[in-house]
């Protein structure tokens, strides 16, 4: 009779209760559907960025972060290698190799950057062969794949002979003569303009780097908990302090994650701001309206507890309510946005390429997201029926009855 | 026996600064199967006595007992639930629940008793057919006419079985039909089930059938009148 009671109440206003669920269903679909398009485009920037080459861990010396010179190396011997092999954790791995350099074809150049990497772990990293425009992977010493961007700039094509020149290991100075057999495009704007993969040994003999590597990019089994991964493999590994995780290796891009994640909150936080209005608006009103009411049930003898817990369901089914109807409109949209990212063109999207992000539109299927907004709108519901249960507690039935 | 007695019972207001003795010493005793009408004008104190016995309100000073209980000494919680066992209320304004029907109306107290299904429908159902108003159970409050809500107030009053009922007012806003209609059925009930009724009133056709009329004039008893039947 109490949970019939508190429904049929929330019905006895029909118009102030369709307003209400109509706010808080507003307030859902956009603070669900901003919060999965940030979401969404970020994980596509971190994908782009650290999925697409950098990865989501790395075995490199300490100056590597701070200075990425070709002259802070890491061992990558039998002992490393059956590390890796053995570590669940880890899925897959690529030493790399990399030096800078000019990149010459004919009067064409452009500074970029060498990556020298063993093909076929390379490609179980970062399945670079599926990013081929052009030609093939890599077999053998003397040849290039180029970045599409990088490709684009010097003009280059499948055989275009490519010359490179720069620093090598500890002062050697590096030229390298290529034949390009491969264009592919990379995910990450920035580096699809600057990056050329040779063969690790093409780069060891080219920049005369006899022992170890550079870095050593680790594929996790879950990238999503990279943290916790790297910590865990880190008090396994000899040399704890050389192993990172791509939040350690790329500040910046984990401060705009952060920065995306505090201003979801912010938004978040505001949205629910106004929901907390109406919420309580409509509590008032309430409140106002069966004050009389209020009086009379307690003085038939209905305990005042009894009394909250009904007005705390009304609220609770309001919000429930307005929260699921909420979900049923952002659910759709979310799921349309994600299997059909809109693609930004013009200015916009080159602007947002200027700074090394695909122009993409991509909201993220993320549960936790969709969680948090029940919770949020359940726990906001939960505080202000406090206001309601201690306006009864304090009631007095008599005066109360006199409105 | 008797079911209310109250002792030098006093309630003091402060209106605009200026104590107000709206109920000033008042003794009176009610026995079982009553049917007494408190009368007087309005700002007598009527509503403020019934208020003090039925335990809606506290005395500033003097005893109010209800079957033996001495209700100041409860606390509120105790109080609530002594008027939900021991006391029908039936007010002015019906003040029924409006998103109830008139079946679930009357059931509602005795949910709050925690009285069981079968009893709960066989009370409902019998009160609703002692005031007449079993063809309309399934009806809400704004279906109903004022004297049918007032009928509806009635067996909810009656519904837990109380001790006696307290109606302030009852037929103040009914028309003489209905309030005619209303009073025969209280008097049945009066009669023949001997339920307690304590009426305030100014109202001359519920004066016309109580069989005790106390006059509070200022807040005391100036004529405490029994009636012959």
């Amino acid at each position: 009779m109490l949970l019939r009671l508190a429904w049929r109440n929330i019905w006895r206003n029909k118009r102030r209760t369709l307003i209400t669920l109509g706010m808080i269903q507003f307030a859902v679909v956009l603070a669900t559907l901003m919060a999965t398009i940030r979401d969404g485009i970020m994980n596509i920037q971190v994908e782009n960025v650290v999925g697409g080459y950098q990865g989501y861990a790395a075995i490199n010396d300490t100056g590597y972060v701070e200075e990425p010179s070709i002259d802070y190396t890491v061992p990558y011997n039998d002992s490393v290698q059956s590390f890796l092999k053995s570590k669940n954790l880890i899925k897959s791995y690529s030493p790399r190799i990399i030096g800078g350099g000019i990149i010459t074809i004919g009067e064409k150049f452009k500074i970029g950057r060498v990556v020298g990497v063993n093909p076929e772990l390379e490609d179980s990293l970062t399945h670079f062969s599926k990013s081929l425009v052009k030609g093939r992977v890599l077999h053998s010493s003397g040849e290039v794949v180029l970045g599409l961007g990088l490709a684009e700039r010097l003009k280059a094509d499948i055989d275009s002979v490519v010359f490179i020149t720069g620093m090598g290991y500890q002062g050697n100075t590096a030229n390298l003569m290529l034949k390009v057999v491969g264009i592919m495009k990379l995910s990450n704007i920035q580096e699809n303009k600057r990056l050329a993969f040779v063969t690790l040994e093409e780069a060891r003999e080219g920049f005369a780097l006899y022992d170890g590597v550079n870095q050593i990019v680790l594929g996790l089994r879950d990238n999503t908990k990279a943290k916790q991964s790297v910590k865990e493999l880190k008090k396994q590994f000899t040399d704890p302090v050389q192993i990172y995780s791509w939040n350690e290796l790329n500040v910046p891009l984990y401060m705009l994650v952060e920065v995306n994640d505090a201003l979801n909150i912010i938004v978040s936080a505001m949205l629910y701001f106004i929901i907390s209005f109406g919420l309580f608006g409509t509590i008032l009103m309430m409140l106002a309206e069966r004050k009389r009411e209020f009086g009379m049930l307690i003085a038939i003898g209905m305990k005042k507890s009894k009394l909250s817990y009904i007005t705390y369901l009304e609220n609770t089914f309001m919000a429930v309510f307005g929260t699921a109807l909420g979900f049923v409109i952002a659910i759709p949209v979310v799921y349309y946005l994600n299997q059909n990212p809109i693609t930004l063109t013009g200015r916009n999207a080159e602007d947002i390429a200027k700074f090394g992000f695909e122009p993409l539109v991509k909201t993220s299927m993320n549960f936790n997201i969709f969680m948090w907004q029940a919770i949020s709108v359940l726990g906001i519901s939960l505080f202000f029926s406090l206001y309601p249960i201690l306006k009864i507690r304090s009631m007095n039935e008599n005066k109360a009855m006199k409105g | 026996m008797n079911v209310v007695e109250t002792q030098n019972l006093e309630k003091l207001f402060i209106d605009a600064g200026t104590k107000v003795r709206a109920v000033d010493g008042v003794s009176i005793n009610v026995e079982e199967g009553e049917f007494t009408a408190i009368v007087g004008p309005s700002g007598s104190g009527k509503t403020t006595l019934l208020n003090m016995i039925g335990g809606l309100d506290n005395p500033t000073k003097g005893k109010v007992q209800v079957d033996s209980v001495e209700l100041t000494e409860l606390s509120k919680n105790e109080l609530i639930d002594f008027r939900l066992k021991n006391i029908g209320f039936v007010f002015q304004s019906y003040n029924l629940i409006p998103v109830l029907t008139a079946y679930e109306n009357v059931e509602f107290v005795m949910l709050l008793q925690g009285r069981d299904s079968k009893e709960r429908k066989a009370r409902v159902n019998e009160l609703l057919v002692a005031v007449g108003i079993a063809d309309k159970a399934k009806n809400r409050p704004s279906k109903l006419s004022g004297g049918q809500q007032q009928r509806v107030a009635v067996a909810r009053a009656l519904a837990p079985k109380p001790k006696f009922i307290i109606a302030d007012e009852p037929t103040a806003n009914l028309d003489s039909k209905s309030a005619s209609t209303l009073l025969d059925i209280m008097q049945q009930l009066n009669e023949k089930e001997r339920i307690t009724f304590l009426f305030s009133t100014h109202d001359q056709r519920v004066i016309d059938r109580a069989r005790r009329v106390v006059t509070l004039t200022d807040g005391k008893i100036t004529e405490d009148k029994k009636v012959d039947a």
